[in-house]
């Protein structure tokens, strides 16, 4: 583990707290105005879609661009928003009569019409696949309704737009399955400014250390739900032997996860963790050598970001990930970390772990580099002009 | 105060504060305030009663003990808490108020902390350790307390401390700091000197007046989960308030989540139940077996009775005395009746006292063997436990009747017999009436009711037995994904080390090129045990494969309802007929190619599963990859052929990489004995494991094979260690690898391998394209398995053709020379990619079709 990245817990509450006359007032501090509506805010897709949005065009008063989020239940009431925004952006909600009455007001005001969806749960030609991925062995009658019910509400939601939004280029081709006559953009997942800036601060203590480190190394598998059962089990036989012929490993585990039964064996060796808040999240990252990104290989999991790359990259942790088509487009293969396909993933950590032992700078720089490109890329104040562009764009 | 047993959650190690006008005099502690704290002058009163005898009885109550002394529990506890106040807090200077032993005092100067503590009781101070003296001191917390403090930390205190006193004490505690760790017992009100248990918002509001609130963010669960953090705030209420309804907020949020999860666990017990439990329970005794186990460890009516007849004394000796002394008077003859009739009743009463007992007994027992079933059969026994009830109250006289009438009436009619006659014809009346008594005695005893009440045992659903007997929960579930990639998958029990070596290996192997050459990704589709991708990947590399890019691993375990998507032109691969059955489930069966390692229908006698073999591999739509020509000329004109064979079926021969099945002598002789090795390895033929084993023990025993100039090793899963005849025990390989396992391969010198069926024989052809010289069965098919080939010796499967020819393999074994000739003159394929280039092509066109 790494020593200079431990620190206290810092801080936190979710920083979604304004109320609808604020939010309001906040549309309509520039020129032009963004409204984002989201079902609740919460802290995975409400804050990389919405939050992470608006503080990104906050930051960039150029671009003369004033934003802000509205709920479900804000739907309810007036939508004055509505007369305020040039652009609506919806995203992840599911279709219901207030969403249906917010469409026409928009429609009847000729305000453009985004949506914004980071996952594929539009389309119910893949609700089984996603019930599967997602470790659902038999859903039960509720379950399928719920399933099919949320995932056609939000195909349903998404057609009403002009155009959409997507995370990553796979998603944005089964969004032009599901919805041809639309424009689709990519707009990638990004980190926000709390993030870039711990993740700076640890990262600097960490350079500054020489990145001193002490026993055990750590292995992190940032999983977040409980839905990633099946995932964590793609690197599992892989972990397994690991943690059998590196008795200095240890694997620290964050999320609602169940070890399955080749990890099991090893449970004093593995750090559970429950679930972290987004700034602190990035604190328990920073401490491990190596974070891992197994991911089962579908059509699901081939739309899914490219986050769990930069959220460590940020603070200095090369990442071992399954290939993803996201994936693979930003990790270059033993330069920024390492891609491990089903079979090499003993092969892909120890080979990690051995860097680390054998030529700590050949570690290090491939950290920095992981560093360098996840805060350039994803970090939150590169991001206002794509976002501009999606959003005002043509299409 | 709780009585925690154990110091993984907070232990009430701290010492009350309760105020008391003994300790430290005011002009003391006046000084302190400059100069530091003073250590305790004044000693309490005898009756203190936070004394010695306190400490160790306090954590006793209620728990284990685990008395408040310097135990490595205790310093283990501290240090950790020390550890994260180091970690989390980072203090220079902190007070442990009430610090009783001063144990974390002493764990956090041992970390750097400059840390100081006191305490009411000086029984207390004066179990510090020796160098923390000029730190600690006797003091209360109803007093100004000395200093200033990064930190000050009170833990399980103020529960001890009246209502009255406890503002002052917060107020005390909140002028010498800006950061307080505090615990308070919320809940335990069974501790005597616990004179003030509150809730946290009773302690909270008390730091408020103080300016401090609690750090919401802070988990002090290291210490108990009611501990909290007080930090002075100068921020404005309404901001305090706004992050408190936040951190509410996220709780009800998290609450939200928990209750979902709960409901989705509850819904998952729900199917365990249906799906696991039941089962779990149709496999536990029934009680029908509790009880037939029971009742056969009582001892039978038939003993007990024995038992207490032998006890009375027989009418035999009665009724002899008499004769004996000649004595047969009216009166005796009335005597010995008498005595006759009271013997048949003493014989009646024990035998039904006795089976009384027993009765009770068993009754004992059952309800013993029934109360040991586990609460998950309870639903089920119900039912059969009524019936157990009837059958326990009839149970007995039922047996009785069956099992026992014969020698009880024999019994009676013994006895009966030898005064009538013995005796005399004059009583013939009476003892035939006192016969008929006895009988009557007996039958009162004996007498079953009808067996109205016969248990009936609940007879299985038809379907359930025709799905058991013929296997089709073994039927893989599948969906119709429009949206998936189109694959090959390749579907089999396992992918241990075992099945890769044969067919399955095979199957993997041809899985890669299909999906290359059409451009499809493979899936290895396991049902018993997922597969190991890393295995699959190094027996492609070993082979001289490339591994697919996007190979996939998917567990499918039988009646798991897990399923299986299928894309339109997706194409599996199995390795025996059940597989391939368990696929059309969901699956055309165009689409399903099977590898044909040997006749599996030789495998089965005549029952469901050779019909079911027959009829699958029969199947017109079925496509068949055959290894091996001769397997395929075999099945395809043999004496059994399958119908439409060259329609629907392709063959191919075995490659055999050089980098893997080489000759290399340096592997073998020298000083070193030569290797035997038996063969068994294929798990998925026949086996003639016996017959191998008759045959190596009886060339042990003629001299052909001995353990001077041989080692032996027997290569197959699942084979259990056995001591061979003056030759010890063999080693025994299974799990190998594939490099592995080809090096065996090359350090053997003679090898026997039989197989029942008409098998590919792949294992034996191994062994020759390594250079040993193999006994194997004619039935092994494959083309270098022909004597031509010089170290391959065809054997019938009698003993004396097996000893022929490991006579004749010994000698070629040890003729370096000539084997190493006969493998060299072996025209082996050495590239899979070429072996398999039909094989492969004609799958991507049944793909295509």
């Amino acid at each position: 583990m790494f020593t200079d990245a431990r620190c206290e817990p810092v801080a936190y509450l979710d920083p979604w707290c304004a109320s609808y006359e604020e939010r309001l007032r906040a549309l309509g501090r520039r020129s032009r105005h963004v409204a984002y509506v989201y079902e609740r805010p919460e802290s995975s897709s409400f804050r990389y879609r919405v939050f992470n949005m608006i503080e990104a065009l906050e930051a960039a008063p150029a671009l003369g661009i004033s934003a802000s989020w509205f709920t479900q239940k804000d739907l309810r009431g007036d939508l004055a928003f509505v007369d305020r925004a040039d652009a609506i952006i919806i995203c992840r909600t599911r279709y219901d009569h207030d969403l249906a009455r917010l469409v026409a007001k928009a429609r009847a005001r000729g305000t453009r019409l985004i949506f914004d969806i980071d996952d594929l749960v539009f389309d119910p030609e893949y609700v089984h696949v996603v019930t599967h991925t997602l470790d659902m062995t038999q859903p039960s009658d509720d379950e399928w309704n719920y399933w099919f019910g949320y995932v056609s509400r939000i195909g349903a939601a998404m057609r009403c737009c002009d155009s959409v939004i997507t995370t990553t280029a796979p998603l944005a081709e089964r969004v032009r399955d599901y919805a041809p006559d639309r424009s689709v953009t990519v707009l990638p997942n990004f980190l926000n400014r709390r993030q870039c800036e711990l993740s700076q601060r640890l990262l600097g203590r960490k350079r500054e250390g020489g990145y001193r480190r002490e026993e055990p190394t750590m292995v992190g598998y940032f999983s977040g739900s409980p839905t990633h059962n099946r995932d964590l089990l793609v690197a599992s036989p892989g972990l397994a032997q690991i943690l059998k012929r590196h008795l200095d490993v240890a694997l620290r585990v964050v999320g609602y996860i169940q070890l399955n039964d080749l990890l099991e064996p090893f449970r004093h060796r593995i750090q559970v963790m429950g679930m972290q808040d987004f700034v602190n999240l990035q604190r328990t990252i920073a401490e491990v050598e190596v974070n891992i990104v197994p991911l089962q290989n579908n059509v699901f999991t081939n739309c899914k970001s490219e986050l769990k790359y930069f959220e460590a990259g940020a603070v200095g942790v090369p990442t071992v990930a399954s290939p993803t088509a996201p994936l693979a487009g930003v990790i270059t293969h033993g330069v920024n970390g390492f891609l491990s396909r089903t079979h090499e993933w003993e092969g892909r950590i120890a080979e990690a772990l051995d860097m680390l032992q054998r030529d700590p700078t050949v570690y290090e720089g491939m950290a920095d580099r992981a560093a360098e490109d996840s805060l350039s890329r994803f970090g939150w104040n590169r991001q206002a002009r794509r976002i501009e562009a999606a959003v005002f764009g043509p299409g | 105060m709780t009585d925690h047993e154990t110091p993984t959650t907070a232990p009430d190690a701290d010492d009350p504060t309760t105020p008391t006008s003994e300790n430290e005099p005011v002009a003391e502690r006046a000084e302190d305030e400059i100069q530091g704290p003073a250590p305790a002058t004044e000693p309490p009163p005898p009756d203190h009663p936070y004394d010695a005898a306190y400490y160790a009885h306090y954590y006793t109550r209620g728990g284990p003990d685990l008395p408040y002394e310097r135990t490595p529990e205790w310093l283990g506890f501290f240090g950790q808490v020390a550890e994260r106040i180091v970690a989390e807090i980072a203090p220079a200077t902190a007070l442990d108020v009430g610090c009783a032993h001063s144990f974390l005092v002493e764990s956090l100067r041992d970390r750097g902390v400059d840390a100081k503590g006191f305490d009411i009781s000086e029984f207390a101070i004066s179990q510090a350790r020796e160098d923390l003296r000029p730190h600690v001191w006797v003091g209360s917390l109803l007093d100004p307390i000395p200093g200033h403090y990064d930190l000050v930390t009170c833990i399980e205190v103020l529960e001890h401390v009246e209502d009255r006193d406890a503002a002052t004490a917060i107020a005390n505690l909140c002028a010498v700091t800006d950061d307080v760790v505090f615990t308070s017992s919320p809940d335990d009100y069974r501790e005597e000197t616990h004179v003030n248990v509150r809730a946290l918002e009773y302690w909270s509001e008390l730091f408020a007046r103080q300016g401090m609130v609690r750090d919401i963010g802070f988990d002090g669960s290291f210490l108990t989960w009611w501990a909290a953090r007080f930090r002075r705030r100068r921020d404005p209420w309404p901001r305090v308030i706004g992050e408190y309804e936040r951190h509410l907020w996220r709780l009800e949020v998290e609450a939200h989540h928990r209750n979902t999860m709960v409901i989705e666990q509850m819904r998952e017990i729900q199917r365990l139940a249906h799906e696991e439990v039941a089962p779990a329970v149709s496999e536990t005794p029934l009680p029908e077996a509790v009880v037939t186990e029971a009742v056969s460890e009582t001892p039978l009516p038939e003993a007990v009775v024995t038992e207490a007849v032998s006890e009375t004394p027989l009418p035999e000796a009665v009724v002899a005395e008499p004769f004996a002394s000649g004595v047969a008077d009216e009166e005796e003859w009335t005597r010995l009746e008498e005595m006759g009739l009271a013997l048949a009743r003493t014989i009646a009463d024990r035998v039904d006292q006795t089976l009384t007992e027993v009765d009770a007994r068993l009754s004992e027992r059952i309800d013993k063997a029934l109360a040991e079933v586990d609460a998950r059969q309870r639903e089920r026994t119900d039912q059969v436990v009524m019936q157990l009830a009837h059958r326990r109250r009839t149970g007995v006289r039922h047996y009785i009747r069956t099992h026992t009438p014969l020698w009880f009436r024999r019994l009676v009619m013994r006895g009966v017999h030898l005064i009538w006659w013995s005796l005399t014809l004059q009583l013939p009346r009476r003892l035939r009436e006192r016969r008929d008594q006895l009988s009557d005695a007996g039958a009162r005893v004996l007498a079953s009711p009808p067996s109205a009440g016969e248990l009936v045992p609940t007879a299985p659903d038809v379907g359930d037995t025709i799905n058991e007997r013929l296997r089709l929960f073994e039927a893989v579930a599948t969906y119709v994904s429009l949206s998936s990639r189109r694959s090959v998958s390749v579907l089999t029990g396992d992918l241990g080390a075992a099945g890769l070596r044969g067919g399955v290996g095979a199957a993997v192997m041809i899985g890669a090129l299909v999906a290359e050459r059409t451009e499809t990704h493979l899936r290895l589709v396991t049902r018993a045990r997922r597969a190991d991708a890393a295995r699959v990947a190094e027996l492609l590399e070993q082979n001289g494969l490339e591994v697919p890019l996007d190979m996939e691993v998917i567990h499918v375990p039988p009646a798991s309802g897990d399923s299986l998507p299928v894309a339109a032109g997706d194409a599996f691969l199995t390795t025996s007929w059940r597989e391939t059955r368990a696929l059309l489930a969901g699956v055309r069966a165009d689409r399903v190619i099977q590898v044909v390692e040997d006749d599996e229908r030789e495998r089965y006698g005549l029952g469901d599963d050779r019909l079911g073999c027959a009829e699958t591999l029969s199947d017109p739509n079925q496509r068949l990859l055959i290894y091996g020509h001769t397997l395929f000329t075999e099945l395809s004109e043999g004496k059994d052929p399958l119908p439409g064979l060259a329609a629907r079926a392709a063959w191919f021969e075995p490659a055999f990489p050089a980098a893997l099945y080489h000759d290399d002598p340096s592997r073998r002789g020298g000083s070193e004995k030569r290797s035997f090795l038996l063969c068994v390895d294929s798990p998925s033929s026949e086996r003639l494991y016996g017959r191998a084993l008759k045959a190596v023990a009886q060339a042990l025993e003629d001299g052909t094979l001995n353990d001077v100039e041989w080692r032996f090793t027997f290569l197959g899963s699942g084979l259990e260690p056995i001591r061979l005849p003056g030759a010890g025990v063999p080693t025994i390989l299974d799990d190998l690898a594939v490099r592995a396992y080809a090096d065996v391969l090359r350090s053997t010198d003679l090898a026997l391998s039989l197989t029942g069926t008409a098998h590919s024989g792949l294992a034996a052809a191994r062994l020759v394209a390594s250079g040993a010289v193999v006994v194997c069965g004619v039935r092994e098919t494959l083309r270098p398995l022909d004597e031509e080939m010089g170290n391959v010796i065809l054997s019938g499967s009698s003993l004396a053709s097996l000893s022929r020819s490991l006579a004749v393999g010994t000698a070629l074994a040890r003729d370096e020379s000539s084997r190493a000739a006969n493998c060299a003159r072996l025209n082996l394929e050495r590239d899979w990619r070429a072996s398999l280039e039909a094989a492969v092509k004609r799958c991507a066109e049944w793909m295509q079709s």
